[in-house]
């Protein structure tokens, strides 16, 4: 070997370049729809709930994406529509989380059977399979947003039960938390200060990830008519509405491609979040 | 490393028989049952610590030593309660340990604590130095003001730098943490400490600055240490007196000079004769008893004497009845046939 020679062979540039990108594009994606979903009002060129033109007219530079059955401008229909699935998926992701990581918590710490308690209803709920689940008790509180939210938070909570519980039981065995008991720390701190702040990173991975999942159960949802009542411009609800008129391809076009792009994105962030906070992957 | 003994004084035989032991356990097990798919009902339970007694004095250090598996790390669990012994007594000042519930057991803890082994893995990595120390302060119910006086205190009498207090555990290094983790034992003053292997996980060349850091702080504020280890060299550095485990059960009890001048136990005379002699010329010379085979299942530990399937001196009589613990002079033993004292 010549003295010039590096010790240690560097990552190549180009290899970290690829690893990276798909985080930046999905980060780039997500960004635009946020903004979309906050400012599209301002200026998307027509009301996205009046009928403003000709009725199922193809694209045109008046009518970007065409318009629907009804003569409604499909691009301002879609902006709009950022309103309806990011906002969604945020609500469910969080709540969903949270009451999940309460839950699994306590099941974790105490044990017994409180924890086979709470352990046995998760896998009551996770024994359904998650579409079906979410259209029968969307359907039994009636069809609207706010009742296929709710039935998606039943549906998601117990992931991350689960989940909790299962990393509350490994850091609980950990050595510095028998030193907390040895020194006397009381039961509430030892779970609040010792053990759940070792506890987060699969959650938030997991719920990076699942956020794609969940604007794509709401778009499934709305499009078999339990979401969004029909003048909302939803995006599930505006694949349904182009599904009846297929003849006339962009009506589902538009927002088949923006649940398409929203859900790979947060795919893409998802795993950019995972490579970040696993500790594993440093060290290679 | 030097290995001169402690310099404190221990404490004298008549002290010993006067004033009542600090920390004494009697007859305590812990067993653990066997579990998993192929476990079969009624399958024998590994035990673990197969009733040991001991006692503790007022400011001494008792050495606890033995390979690994023997029971060492289960028995300071149980002192400690991070298990529940299954039988006997650990009592603390006259305090039964082992039949507290958890708050009352809260209580004791200002006067038990404990350093672990792995400094790396017993400090909460997200918790800053100061806080480390500062957590078993709780039990005393200080204010804001006395807690932070108190961490300072505790800094500068482990030798570290008031700097280190706004850290976190991996910007130190081995020997560091270790002062953290005393620094922490300390900080309620405790009666009794106990000394869960404590140096080794760290480099030899610092063993010994944490070992005589112990040391200098037992002479200054009077407790009491049962240390843990399986190096026999740094046990006689620290010990007054010296305790030899064996698979669950306690084979020798002697003062420290008394179990490495004359052991009276075969296993405790093989455990010496391992410890390499610095003199070339005396290692080479040296006369050494190599045991055979491995430490016997817990589960299924050999009838009679426990040490008798790798003992040279085993006979009839060590199958058939398990030797009861016998004092002779200053030895504490349990063997039908020991060594010349």
């Amino acid at each position: 070997m010549s003295a010039s020679a590096p010790l240690i062979a560097r990552r190549p540039r180009t290899k970290w370049f690829w690893s990276v990108l798909p985080g930046y594009f999905g980060f780039t994606i997500i960004s635009f729809w946020i903004v979309a979903a906050l400012t599209a009002r301002f200026w998307i060129p027509y009301s996205p709930f009046d009928t403003v033109g000709s009725r199922l007219t193809p694209p045109s530079f008046d009518h970007l994406f065409g318009t629907d059955a009804l003569g409604r401008d499909v691009f301002s229909r879609t902006m709009a529509g950022a309103l309806y699935s990011i906002p969604i998926a945020f609500v469910v992701v969080t709540i969903g989380a949270f009451i999940g990581c309460v839950l699994g918590a306590f099941a974790g710490f105490v044990g017994g059977w409180r924890s086979a308690v709470v352990m046995r209803l998760v896998d009551i709920t996770l024994s359904f399979p998650p579409m079906l689940l979410a259209m029968a008790v969307a359907a039994s509180f009636g069809p609207g947003l706010t009742t296929a939210a709710a039935a998606m938070i039943i549906v998601w909570w117990p992931l991350y039960a689960r989940l909790m519980q299962a990393q509350v039981l490994s850091v609980i065995r950990m050595e510095h938390v028998e030193a907390a008991i040895a020194s006397g720390v009381r039961p509430g701190r030892l779970l609040l200060r010792h053990i759940l702040p070792l506890c987060w990173t699969p959650i938030l991975v997991n719920a990076t990830m699942d956020f794609g999942q969940v604007v794509l159960l709401a778009a499934s949802l709305s499009f078999i008519g339990l979401g969004a009542a029909p003048p909302a411009p939803e995006w599930g609800a505006m694949v349904s509405d182009g599904a009846v008129n297929y003849y006339f391809w962009w009506i589902a076009a538009a927002p088949g491609v923006a649940i398409l792009s929203v859900v790979l994105a947060l795919n893409f962030i998802g795993d950019r979040v995972r490579d970040i906070l696993d500790p594993r992957k440093h060290q290679s | 490393m030097t290995m001169d003994g402690p310099n404190h004084a221990s404490p004298s035989a008549d002290a010993k028989s006067i004033a009542p032991p600090l920390l004494s356990v009697r007859e305590l097990i812990k067993d653990f049952a066997s579990s998993g798919v192929f476990a079969l009902a009624g399958s024998n339970p590994i035990r673990a610590v197969a009733g040991v007694s001991f006692d503790v004095l007022s400011g001494e250090t008792l050495g606890l030593v033995g390979e690994s598996g023997c029971g060492k790390s289960t028995l300071t669990r149980c002192i400690l309660r991070l298990l529940t012994p299954t039988s006997g007594s650990v009592s603390l000042g006259g305090v039964d340990l082992a039949g507290l519930d958890a708050e009352a057991m809260r209580n004791q803890r200002k006067h038990l604590q404990v350093v672990f082994q792995d400094p790396y893995a017993s400090l909460h990595p997200r918790m800053r130095i100061g806080d480390i120390i500062a957590e078993p302060l709780r039990l005393l119910n200080l204010s804001r003001r006395a807690s932070d006086d108190r961490v300072k205190e505790l800094v500068d009498l482990v030798k570290l730098n008031r700097e280190h207090l706004e850290r976190f555990p991996h910007e130190l290094s081995g020997g560091q943490r270790q002062r953290v983790g005393i620094a922490r034992a300390l900080s309620v003053n405790p009666k009794m400490v106990l000394l869960d292997e404590p140096v080794s996980a760290l480099d030899v060349s610092i063993q010994a600055g944490i070992l005589n850091l112990l040391m200098d702080l037992q002479e200054r504020l009077g407790h009491s240490y049962l240390f843990v280890a399986h190096n026999l060299s740094t046990v006689r550095h620290i010990s007054n007196r010296v305790a030899v485990m064996y698979l669950g059960k306690i084979m020798e009890i002697a003062p420290r000079d008394q179990l490495f001048g004359a052991p009276r136990h075969p296993y405790t005379a093989a455990l010496l004769s391992a410890v390499p002699v610095a003199d070339p010329k005396v290692e080479r010379r040296r006369q050494r008893i190599v045991l055979s085979g491995e430490i016997p299942s817990p589960a299924a530990p050999p009838s009679g004497c426990r040490f008798r399937t790798r003992c040279w001196k085993a006979k009839e009589v060590c199958s058939t009845t398990e030797p009861e613990l016998r004092s002779d002079g200053a030895s504490t033993f349990a063997c039908h046939f020991p060594q010349a004292s």
